[in-house]
């Protein structure tokens, strides 16, 4: 073996090196393109479902098959925070859709993000939001949602100051609540990657998903 | 062999990136698939609410109206809207709604389901109806109005009144504050405040004359002539009690003899009518019934209290969930409407110069409950409690702020919101009381 040899050997290694390196970091990347990816479709998905289980049951604040059990509308909605609603509603059974004719108690609520169930995520401002009809074990899961704030208006489109709310609801008394906006933040709940400085606000590289409902009416909460 | 390696890895790599590709893209397809999804779903309620509202909207303003719509190109879809009257007098509008667009990851149609009940709306269902609003007559702070508001003119506020149940106008509102140390502009609609919406004050006499002929007790003179009616509601303890009801003619002082007679057979149906003169109420009512008198020309048609007229136990119980608050008895099953062509009015006698509680909805068509001869030099005459609703044309005087007369309390009887006392005048238009979607 001759000096030229050996040469084209040390070349050979570089080039075939670089080469390596070079496929190595394209697969990297394309690794993280695609978690990225993936990451953006899990967080629209949730942030869909959760929109669609939400603005379902909403919308049937103050409805019951049989009406007449449920004469006061505006009484329809229990207690309201910005992070929490209860309300009369009919639920949907699985063998009509239109209810059981039986007012049922509704809530929703988030938790907080150093809740057991969500403590270990690696995400660590996820939360998450129950569901609970009547005295049952509230439902739930991880859906990624970090945020989810609830405004209320009266009828004149003024906004009702929470402690107002959470005042008349320890009381009992009417809320005045007539449409509602609502906002919802969904994050991976463990995407590709640490959250960096600059995604302070952000915890993955996966882009947060945000949805408003403005002023939502449930039809059955203002209808007589 | 050399070129061959380079080949294979070349190859192999372009197998595995056009793989991590295809899945990437895929990915990306999903994301806009969910979105699409989403996007089509709400255009598809929106199409179905619509259809809805529409028909809701064509019965407003023609109640006969049962047509129906068959695949109405309506936003990029179509509707069935399909209304249908059931149990006499309620109405069933079921709007379904079609879009093709992509559910489930495919390109599809999907259909979307809202259904409305509507009945006639009632009077009685107001807590307060005002035909007339007075000009200066502002609701203040400090005021509640329990059960639904209407006025067919412009309603004023100062500072901060309460409305407890859906209030509606037809001359919008005129709200002011910080005048008379009133505070700042700010009602407070809890059941939600809704307008320009038009409920004419309509009153017609014929329907009730005729529920009266067909299965209650008509009063009317044989010779055309107008009658006073006195009825006296008495509690025997049976499911409808009785009623001492004796007749003079208007102008006159002598009363005939009265006849006590059982309700049930005096009157089946509930309906008690003098068509010409005026009628005098009192006493305890069990069973639900109307009482009403008509007038002519513009004399007659009044309604004199000349006590307590009261169900054998209070509508409305102290809320024991939250102190103040009144919810309604169950106990209570009476139910009385009492209709004055012309006006209710409290007389002045000694029986109501010491309180006076009256449980029933009020209809006044030509006026407003009144006390008989009020001034201001009048007597304190402690306080008129009404516990049903108040219903008339404009409202009139019961009471002075120098004690004058009567303080009013008016209470109202929820069950109003769904059962109404038998022919009680009607809006003679629909209203929705359930909306599923």
């Amino acid at each position: 073996m001759g000096f030229s040899s050996l040469i084209d050997i040390i070349g050979s290694t570089l080039i075939g090196g670089v080469i390596l390196i070079i496929l190595l970091r394209m697969n990297d990347s394309a690794v993280e393109n695609h978690y990225i990816n993936s990451g953006e479709l899990i967080v629209q998905t949730n942030l869909i479902s959760v929109v669609e289980l939400l603005e379902y049951d909403l919308r049937k604040i103050g409805y019951c098959k049989n009406w007449e059990i449920s004469p006061v509308p505006g009484e329809a909605l229990l207690a309201a925070s910005d992070t929490s609603i209860t309300f009369l509603t009919d639920v949907p059974t699985t063998s009509n859709q239109f209810g059981d004719g039986n007012i049922d108690t509704l809530k929703y609520w988030v938790g907080s993000p150093f809740d057991a169930e969500v403590i270990n995520t690696p995400n660590p401002k996820d939360r998450i939001l129950y569901r609970q009809v009547n005295g049952e074990p509230p439902l739930y899961s991880n859906m990624g949602v970090t945020q989810l704030k609830i405004v209320y208006f009266d009828a004149l489109g003024n906004i009702i100051p929470t402690y107002t709310l959470i005042a008349k609801s320890a009381s009992k008394k009417p809320l005045g609540v007539i449409t509602m906006q609502i906002d919802i933040t969904v994050e991976n709940i463990a995407a590709y990657g640490d959250a960096t400085e600059e995604d302070n606000e952000v915890y993955s590289k996966d882009k947060s998903a945000f949805w408003r409902q403005i002023r939502l009416a449930a039809p059955s909460l203002n209808n007589r | 062999m050399g070129g061959k390696a380079i080949l294979l890895v070349v190859i192999s790599f372009s197998l595995m990136f056009a793989i991590v590709n295809f899945n990437s893209q895929n990915t990306t397809t999903r994301a806009v698939e969910n979105l699409s999804e989403y996007y089509s779903k709400t255009n598809l309620q929106n199409i179905a609410t619509s259809g809805a509202n529409m028909a809701a909207n064509i019965i407003f303003k023609d109640p006969t109206w049962t047509g129906n719509f068959n695949h109405l190109p309506f936003q990029g879809g179509y509707l069935d809207i399909n209304v249908t009257k059931f149990a006499v007098d309620k109405i069933r509008i079921s709007s379904k709604g079609y879009l093709t667009g992509i559910y489930n990851g495919e390109i599809g149609e999907d259909t979307s389901l809202v259904k409305l009940i509507l009945e006639p709306s009632s009077f009685s269902k107001f807590g307060y109806y005002s035909n007339k609003w007075p000009a200066g007559g502002y609701l203040v702070t400090g005021d509640t109005i329990d059960g639904p508001f209407h006025t067919q003119g412009q309603l004023l506020t100062l500072g901060s009144p309460v409305f407890m149940g859906k209030t509606t106008t037809k001359g919008g509102i005129t709200s002011i504050g910080n005048s008379y140390g009133f505070g700042a502009a700010d009602p407070k609609f809890l059941g939600g405040y809704e307008s320009p919406v038009d409920v004419p004050f309509t009153l017609n006499t014929t329907k009730i004359k005729d529920a009266g002929n067909y299965d209650g007790k008509i009063f009317q003179d044989a010779g055309g002539n107008a009658l006073d009616v006195k009825l006296v509601f008495t509690d025997d303890g049976s499911a409808t009690g009785k009623v001492q009801y004796s007749t003079r003619k208007t102008g006159t002082s002598t009363w005939s003899t009265a006849v006590t007679a059982k309700l049930d057979t005096l009157a089946p149906n509930g309906v008690i009518w003098n068509t010409k003169g005026n009628l005098y109420v009192s006493g305890t009512v069990n069973g639900k019934y109307t009482v009403g008198t008509g007038k002519s020309g513009s004399n007659y048609g009044y309604v004199y209290l000349e006590d307590d007229i009261v169900y054998r136990k209070s509508p409305l119980i102290s809320d024991p969930a939250h102190p103040g608050y009144t919810i309604s008895n169950p106990a209570c099953q009476d139910m009385l409407g009492i209709v004055a062509e012309k006006q209710v009015v409290v007389k002045d006698n000694s029986a109501n110069r010491n309180n006076i509680n009256i449980h029933a909805s009020l209809f006044n068509f030509d006026g407003g409950i009144t006390v008989e001869g009020i001034t201001s030099s009048s007597p304190n005459m402690g306080t008129m409690k009404i516990l049903g609703g108040l219903i008339e044309n404009e409202a009139q005087t019961t009471g002075y702020t120098n004690g004058a007369g009567y303080h009013q309390v008016i209470k109202f009887d929820k069950r109003f919101e769904t059962t109404t006392p038998p022919y009680f005048p009607a809006t003679e238009t629909y209203e929705i009381v359930s909306w599923f979607e």
